[in-house]
């Protein structure tokens, strides 16, 4: 099915089901401006659909790291009581079904990392880093995993061209559901 | 897929299929009559039916339309169980079918060799049950258990099967299948899916909680978890010859 037959679908559905719906609506909240729902709108896709302007290396991110992440994650992401488990490296997956899972032996795709921080990091202070600091952390953390270089600059053209080591790791459980 | 984020301060994100989406997914305001409450995801939550609990985005904000999955971390690395080989599942977010005995179960005083019901319960995110299977001697024998009407779809089916107890050392079983021919996997069938057989399970990473329910009569066991209990029934026969 193509895109534009899936928006039609959805659209559809969503016409046929007002009707009935709009007798019974429970009239809870109200509409929602455009620029409300682009402050939303942060969702990256593997492709990097969706990624903002800026750039950043790794050299960038180390200190955007020191200064906003390491209080929980540890000095160079080794760790700490408050965040335990160390953001690079990992064991094989081979070694077991509990092996702790990291962006270097486990993630797919870069922009989880990208997408992860952007809506989630730092964990009391969520959505406060600009798109230069979301780049240069998300190339600071992929150099950690020995995935790219010191000075490779991360942006929206170069980030989704990073091929990650467990890319084809993966297996669709229920292909006929989706 | 469709995109489907909540408005948590991490803003847990899920993709689901359209598949799905125009199938059964529903957003829940109300629950038993009144208003989410906070913990169940207030003021709106998503539900699709027969899918793992975390796929139920809480506090719902957005549903955005998608060529494909966003690839969150939650699916991304989270929920993507990791094999034994190596290689990982993604979007296995189906409960496949399962059934376990709630009756008798852990601090149960059983009183006496005499009749017993056994009793539990049975879902499948596939469909309806169709035949729940017990044996009350670790798998030798089975016999079909009673469904309780009415059975729904992608709902709890109780199920019921008399049985009497002879005082003994018993392992209690049961098994079931949904209208699609779903069989309830085996212990070692399952454990690709989840954890060492002996380590027990996690039901609550793993697509498919499992399978056949062990209840050991007689026998000390450590408590084990949903999907395994191995029970000690050391207690109630004392109190019994007491």
């Amino acid at each position: 099915m193509s895109t534009l037959e899936l928006v039609l679908a959805f659209v559809l559905a969503l016409v046929l089901g007002s009707g009935a719906a709009l007798a019974q609506t429970p009239r809870l909240g109200k509409p929602i401006s455009e620029a409300d729902i682009k402050a939303w709108d942060i969702a990256v896709m593997p492709d990097g659909t969706g990624l903002p302007p800026g750039s950043g290396t790794a050299v960038q991110g180390a200190r955007v790291f020191a200064e906003k992440c390491s209080a929980c994650h540890g000095e160079g992401g080794k760790g700490s009581p408050l965040a335990p488990a160390p953001l690079f490296g990992g064991a094989p997956l081979t070694s077991g079904i509990e092996t702790p899972k990291t962006i270097g032996n486990f993630f797919g795709y870069s922009t989880i990392v990208f997408d992860f921080v952007r809506r989630a990091m730092p964990f009391s202070q969520p959505r406060t880093l600009t798109g230069d600091e979301v780049y240069a952390a998300t190339a600071y953390l992929l150099w950690l995993n020995k995935i790219i270089g010191e000075n490779d600059v991360m942006d929206a053209r170069t980030l989704p061209q990073v091929k990650m080591p467990n890319r084809d790791g993966f297996i669709i459980r229920f292909p006929d559901k989706i | 897929m469709g995109h489907r984020e909540g408005g948590d301060a991490l803003a847990l994100h899920r993709s689901v299929p359209v598949k799905k989406a125009l199938d059964d997914a529903m957003i829940g305001l109300y629950q038993n009559g009144e208003r989410l409450m906070p913990g169940n995801g207030y003021p709106m939550r998503l539900l699709l039916p027969g899918y793992q609990g975390n796929m139920n985005v809480k506090f719902l904000r957005r549903l955005k339309l998608t060529e494909g999955p966003a690839m969150s971390y939650y699916e991304g690395k989270i929920y993507s169980q990791l094999l034994p080989d190596g290689k990982a599942y993604r979007f296995h977010f189906l409960q496949e079918v399962k059934s376990f005995i709630t009756h008798p179960s852990f601090g149960l005083k059983m009183n006496g060799p005499g009749y017993y019901e056994i009793s539990g319960i049975a879902y499948s995110g596939n469909g309806r049950i169709s035949r729940v299977m017990v044996s009350a001697d670790g798998g030798k024998t089975w016999a079909q258990a009673a469904l309780q009407e009415p059975v729904h779809s992608k709902a709890f089916a109780r199920f019921r099967a008399p049985w009497r107890w002879n005082g003994g050392s018993a392992v209690l079983q049961s098994r079931a299948w949904d209208e699609a021919g779903n069989a309830q996997p085996t212990r070692a069938e399952f454990v690709p899916c989840g954890r060492d057989q002996e380590a027990g399970y996690e039901s609550s990473r793993v697509s498919q909680p499992a399978l056949q329910q062990h209840h050991e009569l007689g026998d000390r066991q450590r408590w084990g978890d949903q999907t395994c209990l191995r029970l000690s029934w050391s207690s109630p026969l004392s109190s019994r010859s007491s």
